[in-house]
């Protein structure tokens, strides 16, 4: 199947390069024939993309060693969910996602925008196609998945033990489909570009993927987020490394644009705005997927492997998209792109979104400084120098205050222009209640010491009241216009106009994100002890005791695992038992030849499961680094008697009874005399709050996502209605 | 190569050329009529999109963030707007693809957008009559 697999990637490249010249061509000649032929290219695309995405997942989860990616990615201990997620730790397999999400997502819109915008799909089916022909062409000649070696190892190397987590399975397809989704508008907005038609149309057009990209990229974010908080063993969820930042900045670019493009929509002013935000979302997101596979940067996320040589394709496609969109900007840019109305007051849901699409441009640009500091500073000293995180705060912190401050202002201020005293009637409410919550953080906590996070705090605050008070004034309109109760008129209200209380409801989530975060990480109790069994560390009002070590030996598909060193952790407060912790690390065996039989199972990877108490008010966390230099001089040894009785002609058999006896007695040792271990303790409070938050902008993104049901059956029914009025009146 | 897969590359190929090729065999003819449909579609789409702005801003108003005198204005304009929209429509889909009139469901259309606040008013103050056919 490998080379059915290959030959479909073949095709496909083929198909790409065909259709997008029949797609051109079709459009500029006025022969549809071509158009629609491109147009099917790019099904074909998706259809053969798609058949390769099967063989090589089923390769995976059969454990095929013929394939070199499956020997590399994957082990026969690797569980089967974990094998089908293996695929997309390899380069080749990640590539192969991207462009199979890519013609799937293309696919889609040309089919839900069947008999729309006419004139300019053509030119998106082409720059699609472009892009699929990319990472086909990297697929044929580069990264290629389907590569076989003719004798297949026993086993494989086994997937990275940092990816071995639940978040890790959805993570990179989330944010692929975030990249692959952001294309659409990114295509369409090239095409209406071409075609010089860049009215709203081709906006509410593509509505649906610029929504459903930001939402799937949005989730990437934050389950990488939680797979940093509890896999990678430091305790944080955000570290500013740059394959991070190079998810959040075609998002941050992704949120200014469907802000903005409301503007667009009601008053025709920001064209050239909104074609450059979506043109730069498009690019960053083939730019994040260049940071994470070819290494440019230095980050813990990024997975490349040795002789890595996409890195000049990438740049060469980034550097002819920028060309493309500067050059189309600056061409359409007194023309079609001229604005057609003015700010008639700074006083204005135009103004409000404005700043909020400066501010948040602004964050991108911090955040690209920040990330590609180390080029730029190698670029003009010579030497790589690299900000952190206090760097990053800095400046991202002061504007993130502004931008949830104006997420709460919005709202409330009426298109066009409004008063000083109309704007004070619509917010009174939510400022007052800050102001008391504002009190009561003053009084009830130690929120005081620390001014940014007390400002953070008022303003997400207010943002939340804002945003709740809006949905209830517009239940109680609606129970005046309609007689309803408040539930039934909540849900209308709702129904009515998703997109609007669907970007409320979001702004809520985001509001309670910024509090966790900013609770989390200037109030944090964090300490670093090393402890023997029996003695205690007080971290934040909370004592952690160490019971007693564990370790086991985990098998799965009777081959072992990995070994678990761990201990057991009781955390009190005023003597009363709040949790048990049960932080483990770890050790996964390798097949590095060099390494003797023993050796393999401690020297090889290792990966932390922290023990977690997660609440409403605080989270208790907790990673163990056991000490395992009294075991090597034994491994050491033991290594030793196993060369010899493999020379001595000991049976494999004899010898895989011994190295499981000489295990157990390892793991065994370490439980019952485990040396002093190493702990990272964390009392973090409103930790929480950043997944629940995102729960909620989940949760307001398919509301502002699901279509209106206005906007098909509405139509339908009013046919209906306008024909029983003619029929009754001709009656 | 095994003979299978070859076969399965060659069915491939096959199956791919025809797919794609099927229109051109067909001939450009059968879409004479598609840029005034990808037309009519657009409008159609820029019609419920007006119709909902024309909603938004009465809820502006019935929420207390537009003034009466402003709303009146905004609402003024936003209808002239979406009958420009239908004049365009009926010029080009006169007859309707039902049949039965794009003028008529579509202000039938614009009635159903507005239809619920014709009774009920918010703070008091009676507005204007509520969205009624352009």
């Amino acid at each position: 199947m490998a080379t059915v697999g290959q030959a479909c990637l073949l095709i496909a490249l083929g198909l790409c390069g065909y259709g997008a010249v029949a797609s051109i061509y079709g459009a500029r000649s006025g022969r549809d024939a071509f158009v629609l032929s491109g147009r099917r290219s790019l099904f074909a695309v998706a259809g053969l993309a798609t058949v390769a995405f099967v063989i090589l997942e089923a390769a995976f989860l059969r454990s095929d060693f013929h394939y070199t990616v499956v020997a590399t990615h994957s082990s026969l201990t690797t569980p089967w969910y974990y094998r089908l997620a293996a695929m997309w730790s390899s380069q080749e397999g990640s590539l192969l996602l991207w462009l199979f999400l890519l013609a799937v997502w293309s696919s889609v819109a040309l089919v839900l925008l069947r008999g729309r915008l006419r004139d300019v799909a053509p030119y998106a089916t082409a720059v699609q196609l472009g892009l699929a022909g990319f990472f086909s062409g990297l697929l044929v000649f580069t990264a290629q998945p389907f590569e076989t070696v003719p004798v297949a190892p026993s086993d494989g190397i086994g997937l990275n033990p940092l990816l071995r987590h639940p978040s890790m399975m959805i993570h990179p397809v989330m944010l692929y489909s975030g990249y692959t989704l952001f294309s659409v508008p990114f295509a369409f907005v090239v095409g209406a570009l071409v075609v010089r038609r860049v009215d709203a149309e081709w906006i509410r057009a593509t509505r649906f993927f610029s929504l459903a990209a930001w939402l799937c990229l949005g989730f990437g974010i934050i389950l990488g987020a939680r797979w940093s908080y509890s896999e990678l063993g430091w305790g944080g969820y955000w570290a500013w490394d740059p394959v991070e930042n190079a998810s959040l900045l075609p998002w941050l670019t992704g949120t200014a644009f469907l802000h903005s493009v409301m503007i667009q929509e009601k008053r025709g002013m920001l064209k050239i705005w909104n074609a450059s935000l979506v043109l730069a979302t498009g690019i960053l997101a083939i730019l994040g997927t260049f940071l994470v596979r070819s290494g440019i940067l230095d980050s813990i996320h990024a997975f490349v492997e040795e002789g890595n040589t996409i890195a000049w394709a990438f740049t060469a496609l980034i550097s002819v998209l920028v060309v493309l969109s500067v050059y189309l900007v600056i061409t359409r840019r007194n023309d079609v792109l001229r604005s057609e109305a003015r700010l008639d007051s700074m006083f204005s849901r135009e103004a409000a979104f404005l700043a909020n699409n400066l501010v948040l441009v602004g964050v991108t640009f911090v955040v690209f400084w920040g990330t590609f500091f180390p080029l730029i500073s190698e670029a003009v000293t010579g030497s790589k120098a690299a900000v952190g995180p206090p760097w990053f705060d800095r400046y991202v912190v002061p504007l993130v205050l502004i931008l949830v401050l104006l997420s709460g202002i919005g709202p409330v201020i009426a298109w066009r222009r409004t008063t000083v005293a109309r704007l004070w009637g619509t917010v009174r409410g939510p400022v007052i209640f800050s102001a008391v919550v504002a009190a009561l953080l003053l009084v009830g906590t130690n929120a005081a010491q620390d001014t940014e996070s007390l400002i953070l705090f008022l303003a997400a605050t207010f943002a939340i009241a804002v945003a709740v008070h809006e949905l209830w004034r517009g239940m109680r309109a609606r129970q005046l216009m309609t007689g309803e109760g408040p539930p039934r008129a909540l849900v209308g209200l709702v129904r009515r106009n998703r997109r609007r209380y669907g970007g409320y409801i979001v702004h809520i989530g985001v509001s309670l994100i910024f509090i966790g975060v900013a609770a989390s990480s200037a109030f944090q109790h964090e300490r670093d002890a090393v402890l023997r069994p029996g003695q205690s560390a007080r971290v934040g009002g909370y004592t952690y005791t160490y019971l007693r070590p564990t370790a086991k030996i985990e098998q799965r598909a009777g081959e072992l695992e990995r070994i678990s060193l761990g201990s057991k952790i009781r955390v009190t407060k005023g003597g009363k038992q709040v949790a048990m912790l049960s932080p483990t690390r770890g050790y996964y065996p390798t097949n590095a030849p060099m390494l003797g039989v023993l050796s393999r199972y401690f020297i090889g990877d290792s990966t932390s499961e922290v023990g977690l108490k997660a609440g409403w008010r605080r989270d208790l966390w907790i990673a163990e680094q056991p000490d395992i230099s009294n075991l090597m001089p034994i491994v050491r040894k033991g290594d030793a008697v196993f060369a010899k009785a493999a020379a001595g002609g000991v049976s494999a058999q004899m010898r895989a009874i011994f190295l499981g006896q000489a295990l157990n007695g390892l793991v065994a040792r370490y439980r019952a005399s485990a040396p002093p271990a190493q702990f990272r303790i964390i009392v973090s409070p409103l930790t929480g709050w950043i997944w629940f938050g995102a729960m909620i902008v989940l949760f307001g993104g398919f509301v502002a996502i699901w279509p209106a049901p206005g906007a098909a059956r509405g139509l339908v029914r009013a046919r209906y209605t306008a024909r029983v009025a003619r029929d009754l009146s001709r009656a | 190569m095994d003979i299978a897969a070859l076969l399965i590359v060659i069915a491939l190929v096959g199956l791919a050329v025809w797919f794609v090729g099927q229109p051109l065999r067909r001939g450009a003819a059968a879409r004479a009529r598609a840029a005034d449909e990808g037309r009519i579609a657009d409008l159609r789409a820029a019609r419920l999109a007006k119709y909902g702005e024309i909603r938004d801003a009465e809820m502006d108003y019935r929420t207390g963030k537009l003034s009466e005198e402003d709303w009146r204005v905004l609402d003024r304009q936003l209808r002239a707007e979406a009958v420009d929209i239908l004049h365009e429509l009926d010029t080009l889909a006169p007859g309707g693809a039902d049949g039965h009139g794009e003028e008529a469901a579509t202000a039938a259309d614009v009635a159903q957008a507005g239809s619920e606040p014709e009774a009920q008013q918010p703070v008091g103050a009676r507005g204007p009559a509520t969205i009624a056919r352009p």
